[in-house]
């Protein structure tokens, strides 16, 4: 099961009522026809939301999504099945991935994106992070969109370690892919794709810390032995 | 009764008192009689009008110094403390008062020491502002327990007989108990606030918290609760985003077990607008919310729950926001936290409740299979 069933508020419910309305025809496919009044009385529930800004490729087809990730320089970085993905400190602490997306044919102002991370053996979550991003569009190829890379709030920061789960993170496949969700309740998510998490850190110390707290047995409060003093942060918290 | 006194510094207390009452063998609901008759008579006030507790019969005390909050000011300290005695307590009851004002407070358990000095400066008992506005500080210690309770007076409204106030107390089903082990060390954060923020300021100018620590005798028969603290802290809310939710999962049972939440709790400031916590499955699935707050400054902490988490199951938590027009983080905006708006407005993540953002929750759980932090 890929789709996560957020109940989040009346709102969003509604949102995706009107959603479902449009998908079983009952919108005016841009054809000039009025909608149904069951259509017309969720888009009056649905007037909050706000109107789709941002455009991206042909609204009435079926949107696509390609999952991706962040690079520590803020640019896009492609991902293939077999690829390692390194595992990187962010301020808070433990260790994430930075999960991304670029999608088409759907609305990307205010639309909700959620990095999933999961194990490949049986599809289990490991963990997944979302959030409210805009998506513009991609200069030179302006029918897809994806947010703004240059920050690290402007891509899911996935929690995958301290390791809850009680299993292998680290070097075997786990499964990776993007969801997203805009402003009227459409949702698509990217194809999986099966990479090696693994922990690349230059400092021997803070690779030592990324494979502690990776590790299968691995308890919050075992204590990891960072050497006093040692930051591992990506950035340092000012 | 035996009271065993223990001075860790000048200002900080903690407080064994002797054991061997028979708690455990009394029922549920005579024991939570019984709580309330005594909380009754052991919370109120000292001669200087702080809040203050009797110490518990069977149990120990910790116990903040009365501190300074200043009109315009945000006080965040971090005490701390050592479990005393030579044996392992089991807790079962939990009671904090606090004095108005209060934005919450934390109980850690300390493991790593990152930027909070040696250990030898947390043996010497504090750590006043500063790093303890720094959560990533304690990225793996283990939570004990939290409260956001924040006025007292409420306690004793009659047009609110649900509310707590400043008081809190928490009998843990019979047979589920936290455990401490002798010599371990445990920091409590107080954060106060007497700033225009909305509802909370401090009244008397002064913040101070008391807990107490209520034992049952050890037996084969006890579950020991488990807590998870998660948060998630790279967030951004900018006045022209229209509203965003952050959304984040935690693990709490593995693939061999099944675990009962009986409590929980969330934490963002006032631009939060909805506070959500699920079930989320071994699969990914979210159920409805069992847990909802739109309330930032004294969110309702949920008791009693029952809440089954399957096995490889977890909770699903979603934090929504919207920044009004006039409203600016830009004096503590954190640069390195990511946010890449233009706007020098945005908020980011932080404990200043003026211009910064929260999304953290606390779960409480048995049986208790690891402690669990999510970040």
């Amino acid at each position: 099961m890929q789709h996560l069933r957020l109940l989040l508020s009346q709102d969003a419910r509604r949102r995706l009522l009107l959603a479902a309305a449009a998908l079983a025809g009952g919108c005016d496919g841009g054809d000039g026809s009025e909608p149904s009044p069951d259509v017309a009385a969720l888009e009056d529930a649905a007037s909050d939301a706000p109107p789709c800004e941002v455009a991206l490729g042909e609204i009435a087809a079926e949107p696509q999504a390609v999952v991706e990730l962040r690079g520590e320089d803020g640019t896009p970085i492609p991902l293939e099945d077999g690829d390692d993905v390194p595992l990187i400190r962010p301020l808070q602490g433990g260790h994430v991935v930075f999960i991304g997306a670029r999608i088409t044919n759907i609305c990307g102002n205010n639309a909700q994106l959620r990095g999933w991370v999961r194990h490949a053996s049986d599809g289990n979550l490991v963990n997944l992070e979302g959030r409210t991003l805009d998506f513009d569009p991609i200069k030179g190829d302006e029918a897809w969109g994806r947010p703004n890379y240059a920050g690290i709030a402007g891509v899911t920061n996935v929690p995958v370690c301290p390791n809850n789960t009680g299993r292998p993170l680290l070097g075997g496949p786990v499964l990776i892919s993007a969801e997203v969700e805009d402003r009227a309740g459409r949702t698509v998510v990217s194809p999986q794709v099966a990479v090696n998490l693994v922990c690349t850190q230059e400092s021997k110390e803070c690779r030592g810390l990324c494979e502690c707290e990776c590790d299968e047995d691995y308890d919050l409060g075992d204590g990891c032995d960072l050497p006093q003093g040692t930051d591992c942060a990506l950035f340092t918290t000012p | 009764m035996r009271t065993l006194s223990i001075f860790a510094t000048a200002g900080l207390t903690i407080s064994l008192a002797g054991c061997g009452d028979d708690n455990a063998a009394e029922g549920e609901s005579e024991a939570e009689a019984e709580a309330e008759s005594e909380a009754e008579a052991c919370a109120g006030f000292d001669e200087d009008g702080n809040a203050d507790l009797c110490e518990p019969e069977s149990g120990f005390q910790i116990e903040t110094p009365a501190f300074a909050v200043e009109v315009g000011q945000e006080v965040q300290n971090c005490y701390f403390f050592t479990i005393p005695g030579d044996e392992e307590l089991w807790v079962n009851r939990i009671e904090i008062v606090q004095n108005d004002g209060t934005h919450h407070m934390n109980v850690f358990r300390v493991n790593t020491v990152v930027n909070l000095g040696t250990e030898a400066d947390i043996a010497a008992g504090a750590v006043e502002g500063g790093e303890c506005w720094t959560s990533p500080n304690w990225a793996d210690w283990p939570m004990v327990i939290n409260s956001q309770e924040s006025r007292p007076e409420d306690a004793s409204n009659p047009d609110d007989p649900e509310s707590t106030g400043g008081h809190f107390d928490w009998q843990l089903p019979e047979n589920v108990a936290q455990r401490f082990e002798p010599g371990e060390v445990i920091m409590l954060q107080s954060h106060y606030v007497n700033v225009g923020a909305g509802d909370q300021l401090t009244p008397s100018g002064v913040g101070k918290a008391v807990v107490n620590f209520y034992t049952v005798p050890a037996s084969s028969d006890l579950m020991e609760l488990g807590t998870a603290f998660a948060t998630n802290q790279s967030i951004c809310i900018c006045p022209d985003d229209g509203g965003v939710t952050f959304e984040s999962s935690c693990q709490l049972a593995q693939d061999d077990e099944t675990v009962t939440i009986i409590a929980a709790n969330s934490h963002f400031h006032s631009r939060g607008d909805l506070f959500t916590i699920s079930v989320i499955d071994a699969e990914g699935d979210a159920s409805e919310p069992f847990y909802e707050s739109d309330t930032w400054d004294d969110p309702p902490m949920a008791r009693g729950l029952e809440i089954p988490i399957p096995a490889g199951g977890g909770v699903h938590y979603a934090c929504s926001y919207h920044l009004e027009d006039d409203e600016c983080g830009t004096e503590t905006r954190n640069p390195n936290n990511g946010c890449v708006s233009d706007d020098p407005c945005c908020m980011t993540f932080g404990g200043h409740v003026e211009n910064q953002e929260h999304c953290n929750i606390f779960v409480f759980y048995y049986p208790k299979t690891r402690d669990v932090g999510c970040f």
